[in-house]
Protein backbone atom coordinates (compact mmCIF):
# COMPACT_ATOMS: atom_id res chain seq x y z
CA UNK A 1 0.00 0.00 0.00
CA UNK A 2 1.47 3.45 -1.18
CA UNK A 3 0.82 5.44 2.18
CA UNK A 4 2.46 8.31 1.38
CA UNK A 5 0.12 8.73 -2.30
CA UNK A 6 -3.32 8.06 0.15
CA UNK A 7 -2.18 10.79 2.25
CA UNK A 8 -1.42 13.24 -0.52
CA UNK A 9 -4.44 12.25 -1.94
CA UNK A 10 -6.49 13.31 0.94
CA UNK A 11 -4.65 15.75 1.98
CA UNK A 12 -4.47 17.76 -0.79
CA UNK A 13 -8.13 16.76 -1.50
CA UNK A 14 -9.43 18.66 2.24
CA UNK A 15 -6.68 21.07 1.82
CA UNK A 16 -8.21 22.36 -1.70
CA UNK A 17 -11.76 22.34 -0.33
CA UNK A 18 -11.18 24.53 2.54
CA UNK A 19 -9.22 27.04 0.35
CA UNK A 20 -11.88 27.42 -2.19
CA UNK A 21 -14.03 28.10 0.35
CA UNK A 22 -12.12 30.49 2.09
CA UNK A 23 -10.90 32.25 -1.05
CA UNK A 24 -13.63 35.03 -1.37
CA UNK A 25 -13.48 35.89 2.51
CA UNK A 26 -9.00 36.21 2.15
CA UNK A 27 -9.55 38.15 -1.30
CA UNK A 28 -11.90 40.75 0.48
CA UNK A 29 -9.14 41.40 3.28
CA UNK A 30 -6.44 42.00 0.58
CA UNK A 31 -8.67 44.63 -1.01
CA UNK A 32 -8.81 46.06 2.64
CA UNK A 33 -5.16 45.93 3.77
CA UNK A 34 -2.92 46.25 0.45
CA UNK A 35 -3.11 49.85 0.54
CA UNK A 36 -1.58 50.18 4.71
CA UNK A 37 0.54 46.88 4.35
CA UNK A 38 3.19 45.13 2.69
CA UNK A 39 3.70 41.43 1.78
CA UNK A 40 5.38 38.94 4.67
CA UNK A 41 8.87 37.90 3.61
CA UNK A 42 9.79 34.60 2.85
CA UNK A 43 12.08 33.07 5.20
CA UNK A 44 12.56 36.85 6.70
CA UNK A 45 14.16 37.53 4.24
CA UNK A 46 12.96 37.82 0.87
CA UNK A 47 10.31 40.27 -0.63
CA UNK A 48 7.31 38.75 -1.74
CA UNK A 49 5.66 41.59 -4.77
CA UNK A 50 2.25 42.79 -4.08
CA UNK A 51 -0.38 41.32 -6.02
CA UNK A 52 -3.09 43.36 -7.39
CA UNK A 53 -6.76 41.93 -6.95
CA UNK A 54 -6.50 39.95 -10.21
CA UNK A 55 -3.25 38.70 -10.10
CA UNK A 56 -4.31 37.56 -6.67
CA UNK A 57 -7.36 35.18 -8.29
CA UNK A 58 -4.98 33.57 -10.27
CA UNK A 59 -2.28 33.20 -8.12
CA UNK A 60 -5.15 31.39 -5.92
CA UNK A 61 -6.40 29.04 -9.03
CA UNK A 62 -3.40 28.50 -9.67
CA UNK A 63 -2.77 26.63 -6.44
CA UNK A 64 -5.86 25.11 -6.43
CA UNK A 65 -5.69 23.23 -9.51
CA UNK A 66 -2.02 22.74 -8.33
CA UNK A 67 -3.25 20.62 -5.77
CA UNK A 68 -6.03 18.87 -7.89
CA UNK A 69 -3.30 17.36 -9.83
CA UNK A 70 -1.57 16.21 -7.06
CA UNK A 71 -4.83 14.84 -6.54
CA UNK A 72 -5.21 13.01 -9.88
CA UNK A 73 -1.80 12.20 -9.97
CA UNK A 74 -1.16 13.86 -13.30
CA UNK A 75 2.86 15.49 -12.46
CA UNK A 76 1.53 14.90 -8.82
CA UNK A 77 5.37 15.72 -7.26
CA UNK A 78 5.92 18.82 -10.18
CA UNK A 79 2.28 19.95 -9.13
CA UNK A 80 3.14 19.92 -5.47
CA UNK A 81 6.33 22.09 -5.73
CA UNK A 82 4.02 24.44 -7.69
CA UNK A 83 1.80 25.05 -5.57
CA UNK A 84 4.54 25.30 -2.60
CA UNK A 85 6.06 28.49 -5.00
CA UNK A 86 2.11 29.98 -5.13
CA UNK A 87 1.72 29.42 -1.44
CA UNK A 88 4.30 32.17 -1.02
CA UNK A 89 3.16 34.40 -3.61
CA UNK A 90 -0.63 33.99 -2.27
CA UNK A 91 -0.42 34.05 1.63
CA UNK A 92 2.26 36.52 1.90
CA UNK A 93 -0.60 38.89 0.30
CA UNK A 94 -2.12 38.10 3.46
CA UNK A 95 -0.38 37.05 6.38
CA UNK A 96 -2.12 39.05 8.98
CA UNK A 97 -5.47 37.15 8.88
CA UNK A 98 -6.46 35.60 12.27
CA UNK A 99 -6.92 32.17 10.62
CA UNK A 100 -3.54 32.45 8.47
CA UNK A 101 -0.80 33.76 10.70
CA UNK A 102 1.49 30.99 11.75
CA UNK A 103 -1.76 28.49 11.17
CA UNK A 104 -0.96 27.86 7.42
CA UNK A 105 3.01 27.23 8.43
CA UNK A 106 2.91 23.66 7.53
CA UNK A 107 1.12 23.78 4.05
CA UNK A 108 4.64 24.86 2.59
CA UNK A 109 6.45 22.40 4.20
CA UNK A 110 4.05 18.85 3.36
CA UNK A 111 3.89 20.17 -0.11
CA UNK A 112 7.41 20.46 -0.27
CA UNK A 113 8.10 17.00 1.65
CA UNK A 114 5.64 15.33 -1.19
CA UNK A 115 7.24 17.08 -3.91
CA UNK A 116 10.67 15.64 -3.25
CA UNK A 117 9.23 11.79 -2.29
CA UNK A 118 8.93 9.81 -5.11
CA UNK A 119 6.37 7.75 -3.78
CA UNK A 120 3.61 10.73 -4.17
CA UNK A 121 3.82 10.24 -7.97
CA UNK A 122 3.39 6.05 -8.05
CA UNK A 123 -0.04 4.15 -7.81
CA UNK A 124 -2.09 3.44 -4.69
CA UNK A 125 -0.83 -0.13 -5.09
CA UNK A 126 2.77 0.50 -4.41
CA UNK A 127 4.74 -0.51 -1.41
CA UNK A 128 5.72 3.31 0.19
CA UNK A 129 8.61 3.82 2.41
CA UNK A 130 7.26 4.62 5.92
CA UNK A 131 9.63 7.48 6.57
CA UNK A 132 8.02 10.13 4.90
CA UNK A 133 4.86 9.57 6.94
CA UNK A 134 7.03 9.42 9.77
CA UNK A 135 8.63 12.95 8.75
CA UNK A 136 5.37 14.64 8.29
CA UNK A 137 4.05 14.06 11.60
CA UNK A 138 7.55 15.09 13.25
CA UNK A 139 6.58 18.52 11.29
CA UNK A 140 3.14 18.64 13.10
CA UNK A 141 3.88 17.47 16.81
CA UNK A 142 7.31 19.85 16.32
CA UNK A 143 4.40 22.44 16.32
CA UNK A 144 3.31 21.13 19.43
CA UNK A 145 6.83 20.66 20.81
CA UNK A 146 8.23 24.68 19.53
CA UNK A 147 5.19 26.03 21.51
CA UNK A 148 6.15 23.81 24.93
CA UNK A 149 9.77 25.35 24.50
CA UNK A 150 8.97 29.01 24.47
CA UNK A 151 6.33 28.11 27.32
CA UNK A 152 8.93 26.73 29.42
CA UNK A 153 11.55 29.17 28.33
CA UNK A 154 9.79 32.20 29.19
CA UNK A 155 7.58 31.02 31.95
CA UNK A 156 8.48 27.71 33.37
CA UNK A 157 6.41 25.34 34.49
CA UNK A 158 4.50 27.97 36.54
CA UNK A 159 3.24 27.96 32.43
CA UNK A 160 0.33 25.49 33.71
CA UNK A 161 -1.00 27.27 36.87
CA UNK A 162 -3.96 28.75 37.53
CA UNK A 163 -2.53 32.29 37.60
CA UNK A 164 -1.31 32.37 34.44
CA UNK A 165 -4.54 30.56 32.65
CA UNK A 166 -6.64 32.87 33.93
CA UNK A 167 -4.48 35.61 33.21
CA UNK A 168 -4.24 34.92 29.67
CA UNK A 169 -8.16 34.62 29.49
CA UNK A 170 -9.10 37.64 31.16
CA UNK A 171 -6.69 39.57 28.30
CA UNK A 172 -8.42 37.90 25.98
CA UNK A 173 -11.78 39.24 27.19
CA UNK A 174 -10.53 42.44 27.29
CA UNK A 175 -9.17 42.34 23.74
CA UNK A 176 -11.81 40.58 21.90
CA UNK A 177 -15.13 40.04 24.49
CA UNK A 178 -15.42 37.08 25.16
CA UNK A 179 -17.68 36.58 28.13
CA UNK A 180 -17.08 32.63 28.53
CA UNK A 181 -13.69 33.37 28.95
CA UNK A 182 -13.25 35.87 31.39
CA UNK A 183 -16.30 33.38 33.08
CA UNK A 184 -13.76 30.70 33.24
CA UNK A 185 -11.12 32.70 34.72
CA UNK A 186 -13.12 33.26 37.78
CA UNK A 187 -12.55 29.40 38.47
CA UNK A 188 -8.87 28.64 39.60
CA UNK A 189 -9.37 25.06 39.23
CA UNK A 190 -10.70 25.04 35.82
CA UNK A 191 -7.98 27.44 34.98
CA UNK A 192 -5.45 25.18 36.25
CA UNK A 193 -6.89 21.96 34.37
CA UNK A 194 -6.67 23.52 31.68
CA UNK A 195 -3.11 24.81 31.64
CA UNK A 196 -1.57 21.90 33.25
CA UNK A 197 -3.58 19.41 30.56
CA UNK A 198 -2.13 21.72 27.21
CA UNK A 199 1.54 22.00 29.23
CA UNK A 200 1.45 18.26 29.52
CA UNK A 201 0.18 17.06 26.24
CA UNK A 202 2.62 19.79 24.19
CA UNK A 203 5.70 18.37 26.08
CA UNK A 204 4.70 15.06 25.81
CA UNK A 205 3.34 15.11 22.43
CA UNK A 206 6.91 13.73 20.31
CA UNK A 207 6.10 10.32 22.42
CA UNK A 208 3.36 9.24 20.24
CA UNK A 209 6.30 8.50 17.60
CA UNK A 210 7.57 6.18 19.70
CA UNK A 211 4.27 4.55 21.25
CA UNK A 212 1.82 4.72 18.06
CA UNK A 213 -0.80 3.59 20.19
CA UNK A 214 -0.86 6.47 22.05
CA UNK A 215 -1.65 8.56 19.20
CA UNK A 216 -5.17 8.49 18.69
CA UNK A 217 -5.75 10.25 22.83
CA UNK A 218 -2.89 12.59 21.73
CA UNK A 219 -4.96 13.40 18.33
CA UNK A 220 -8.17 13.55 20.28
CA UNK A 221 -6.58 16.00 23.13
CA UNK A 222 -4.75 18.35 20.37
CA UNK A 223 -8.05 18.34 18.73
CA UNK A 224 -10.30 19.45 22.27
CA UNK A 225 -7.28 21.88 22.49
CA UNK A 226 -7.77 23.61 19.47
CA UNK A 227 -11.78 23.61 20.18
CA UNK A 228 -11.64 24.88 23.70
CA UNK A 229 -8.84 27.82 21.96
CA UNK A 230 -11.55 29.25 19.46
CA UNK A 231 -13.97 29.60 21.75
CA UNK A 232 -11.65 30.50 24.72
CA UNK A 233 -9.90 32.49 23.17
CA UNK A 234 -10.95 33.16 19.68
CA UNK A 235 -7.56 31.87 17.84
CA UNK A 236 -8.23 29.32 15.26
CA UNK A 237 -5.63 26.66 14.26
CA UNK A 238 -8.07 24.29 12.96
CA UNK A 239 -8.77 25.83 9.53
CA UNK A 240 -5.62 25.59 7.75
CA UNK A 241 -4.04 22.85 10.06
CA UNK A 242 -6.76 20.70 10.41
CA UNK A 243 -6.35 18.93 7.38
CA UNK A 244 -2.41 18.05 8.53
CA UNK A 245 -4.23 15.65 11.10
CA UNK A 246 -5.09 13.39 8.06
CA UNK A 247 -1.26 12.01 8.59
CA UNK A 248 -2.43 10.33 12.00
CA UNK A 249 -5.62 8.59 9.98
CA UNK A 250 -3.81 7.49 6.54
CA UNK A 251 -2.52 4.06 7.74
CA UNK A 252 -5.09 2.47 10.17
CA UNK A 253 -8.31 3.94 6.86
CA UNK A 254 -5.67 2.24 4.66
CA UNK A 255 -4.56 -0.65 6.15
CA UNK A 256 -8.32 -1.43 7.33
CA UNK A 257 -10.58 -0.41 3.97
CA UNK A 258 -7.61 -0.12 1.06
CA UNK A 259 -5.33 -2.68 1.53
CA UNK A 260 -7.57 -5.42 0.09
CA UNK A 261 -8.99 -3.11 -2.72
CA UNK A 262 -5.97 -2.00 -4.07
CA UNK A 263 -4.29 -5.34 -4.44
CA UNK B 1 18.58 6.92 3.98
CA UNK B 2 20.67 9.63 2.97
CA UNK B 3 17.34 11.27 1.16
CA UNK B 4 15.51 11.06 4.02
CA UNK B 5 18.26 12.38 6.12
CA UNK B 6 18.67 15.59 3.91
CA UNK B 7 14.71 16.52 4.01
CA UNK B 8 14.47 16.10 7.91
CA UNK B 9 17.35 18.57 7.93
CA UNK B 10 15.69 21.14 5.39
CA UNK B 11 12.24 20.77 6.81
CA UNK B 12 13.22 19.81 10.65
CA UNK B 13 16.27 21.70 11.58
CA UNK B 14 14.50 25.67 10.97
CA UNK B 15 11.88 25.46 12.75
CA UNK B 16 14.23 25.04 15.68
CA UNK B 17 17.05 27.50 14.91
CA UNK B 18 13.86 29.56 15.11
CA UNK B 19 11.89 28.34 18.20
CA UNK B 20 15.48 28.57 19.99
CA UNK B 21 16.04 32.19 18.80
CA UNK B 22 12.19 32.86 19.41
CA UNK B 23 12.02 34.59 15.88
CA UNK B 24 9.21 34.22 12.96
CA UNK B 25 11.36 33.23 9.49
CA UNK B 26 8.07 32.00 7.83
CA UNK B 27 7.19 29.42 7.05
CA UNK B 28 9.25 28.42 10.08
CA UNK B 29 8.49 30.13 13.54
CA UNK B 30 8.21 29.66 16.80
CA UNK B 31 5.06 29.91 18.28
CA UNK B 32 5.49 31.90 21.45
CA UNK B 33 1.91 32.80 21.84
CA UNK B 34 0.79 33.41 25.39
CA UNK B 35 3.72 31.78 26.26
CA UNK B 36 5.56 34.99 28.76
CA UNK B 37 4.28 35.70 32.59
CA UNK B 38 2.17 38.45 33.12
CA UNK B 39 4.59 40.59 36.05
CA UNK B 40 2.01 43.60 36.46
CA UNK B 41 -0.69 43.17 39.00
CA UNK B 42 -2.72 45.31 36.13
CA UNK B 43 -3.56 43.44 33.10
CA UNK B 44 -3.40 46.10 30.30
CA UNK B 45 -4.65 46.29 26.39
CA UNK B 46 -4.80 49.09 23.83
CA UNK B 47 -8.80 48.71 22.52
CA UNK B 48 -10.05 50.73 19.62
CA UNK B 49 -13.20 51.90 19.98
CA UNK B 50 -15.36 54.51 17.92
CA UNK B 51 -18.09 57.59 18.56
CA UNK B 52 -21.42 57.54 17.19
CA UNK B 53 -23.41 60.63 16.74
CA UNK B 54 -25.19 60.18 20.01
CA UNK B 55 -21.32 60.48 21.96
CA UNK B 56 -21.99 57.02 22.85
CA UNK B 57 -18.63 54.90 23.04
CA UNK B 58 -19.04 51.53 21.26
CA UNK B 59 -15.90 48.79 20.45
CA UNK B 60 -14.58 48.16 17.47
CA UNK B 61 -15.44 44.58 16.04
CA UNK B 62 -14.23 43.97 12.90
CA UNK B 63 -15.00 40.94 10.84
CA UNK B 64 -11.39 40.47 10.59
CA UNK B 65 -11.38 40.61 14.23
CA UNK B 66 -7.62 40.62 14.58
CA UNK B 67 -7.34 44.25 13.27
CA UNK B 68 -8.64 45.69 16.33
CA UNK B 69 -5.48 44.06 18.83
CA UNK B 70 -2.73 44.94 16.22
CA UNK B 71 -3.93 48.76 15.89
CA UNK B 72 -4.18 48.24 19.80
CA UNK B 73 -0.64 47.06 19.58
CA UNK B 74 0.93 49.62 17.00
CA UNK B 75 -0.71 52.47 18.97
CA UNK B 76 0.80 51.04 22.70
CA UNK B 77 4.04 51.18 20.36
CA UNK B 78 3.84 54.35 19.50
CA UNK B 79 3.17 55.97 22.71
CA UNK B 80 6.71 54.57 24.38
CA UNK B 81 8.11 56.73 21.24
CA UNK B 82 9.94 60.27 21.49
CA UNK B 83 7.58 63.23 20.88
CA UNK B 84 7.91 64.04 17.53
CA UNK B 85 8.42 60.21 16.35
CA UNK B 86 5.12 59.53 18.07
CA UNK B 87 3.24 62.20 16.21
CA UNK B 88 4.18 60.92 13.40
CA UNK B 89 3.48 57.30 13.98
CA UNK B 90 0.25 58.17 15.40
CA UNK B 91 -0.59 59.60 12.68
CA UNK B 92 -0.42 56.79 10.01
CA UNK B 93 -1.61 54.36 12.75
CA UNK B 94 -5.04 56.52 12.86
CA UNK B 95 -5.06 56.40 9.22
CA UNK B 96 -4.90 52.77 8.56
CA UNK B 97 -7.26 52.15 11.50
CA UNK B 98 -9.62 54.80 9.80
CA UNK B 99 -9.11 52.93 6.16
CA UNK B 100 -10.33 49.75 8.06
CA UNK B 101 -13.01 51.42 10.01
CA UNK B 102 -14.60 53.25 6.74
CA UNK B 103 -14.53 49.93 5.33
CA UNK B 104 -16.26 48.38 8.02
CA UNK B 105 -20.12 48.04 8.17
CA UNK B 106 -20.86 47.56 11.40
CA UNK B 107 -18.92 51.04 11.98
CA UNK B 108 -21.06 53.02 9.74
CA UNK B 109 -21.83 55.46 12.41
CA UNK B 110 -18.27 56.33 13.71
CA UNK B 111 -17.87 60.28 13.97
CA UNK B 112 -14.40 59.55 15.96
CA UNK B 113 -12.03 56.85 16.93
CA UNK B 114 -10.99 56.58 20.18
CA UNK B 115 -8.31 54.30 21.84
CA UNK B 116 -8.77 52.82 25.31
CA UNK B 117 -6.95 51.47 27.73
CA UNK B 118 -8.50 48.45 29.16
CA UNK B 119 -7.04 47.38 32.95
CA UNK B 120 -8.24 44.38 34.79
CA UNK B 121 -7.17 44.08 38.56
CA UNK B 122 -7.97 41.43 40.64
CA UNK B 123 -10.15 42.16 43.85
CA UNK B 124 -9.13 40.37 46.94
CA UNK B 125 -12.09 37.68 46.77
CA UNK B 126 -10.34 36.77 43.42
CA UNK B 127 -12.79 38.81 41.34
CA UNK B 128 -11.53 40.69 38.55
CA UNK B 129 -12.09 44.16 37.26
CA UNK B 130 -12.20 45.63 34.48
CA UNK B 131 -11.54 49.68 34.08
CA UNK B 132 -11.21 51.63 30.59
CA UNK B 133 -9.94 55.24 29.99
CA UNK B 134 -10.12 57.04 26.59
CA UNK B 135 -6.35 57.91 25.81
CA UNK B 136 -6.58 59.21 22.56
CA UNK B 137 -9.29 60.74 20.30
CA UNK B 138 -9.51 61.45 16.53
CA UNK B 139 -12.09 62.25 14.32
CA UNK B 140 -12.73 60.81 11.30
CA UNK B 141 -11.55 62.59 8.37
CA UNK B 142 -11.68 60.49 5.66
CA UNK B 143 -15.20 60.98 3.78
CA UNK B 144 -16.73 57.88 1.77
CA UNK B 145 -18.21 58.31 -2.05
CA UNK B 146 -19.84 55.22 -2.27
CA UNK B 147 -22.44 54.44 0.44
CA UNK B 148 -21.31 52.13 3.28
Amino acid sequence: MNFVRLFAVSYCSVLGCVFATRHLDQLRYLKLISPIEKPSRMFGLWKVPRLSSIQFNLVGFGFLAALVLVVCGSYARMASLVAVALYFLYFAQIRTLGYISRKSNLIPQFLFVLAMVPATGRALNVISPMWPILLLKILLIQIYASAAYSKLANSGFKWGGASHMAKTLVVRHMTYDIPLAFRVAKYPWICALLGSIVLIHQITFPIVLFATRLEPAYVIVAFLFHLSSIFLMRVNYLIYQGPAYLIFAVIPFGQHFLTSAVR
Amino acid sequence: VIEAAVLTVLVVLPTWIATIRQTNEWPFGSYPMFSKSFHKKRLTVYRIAYEDKSGRLIWWKPHYYKLSSIFGGEVKRCLKMPAPDRDEALDKVFGSIEHCLIDDPSAVNALSVCVVMRQSRQDGNGNWQLLNATIVRRPITKTVDAPR
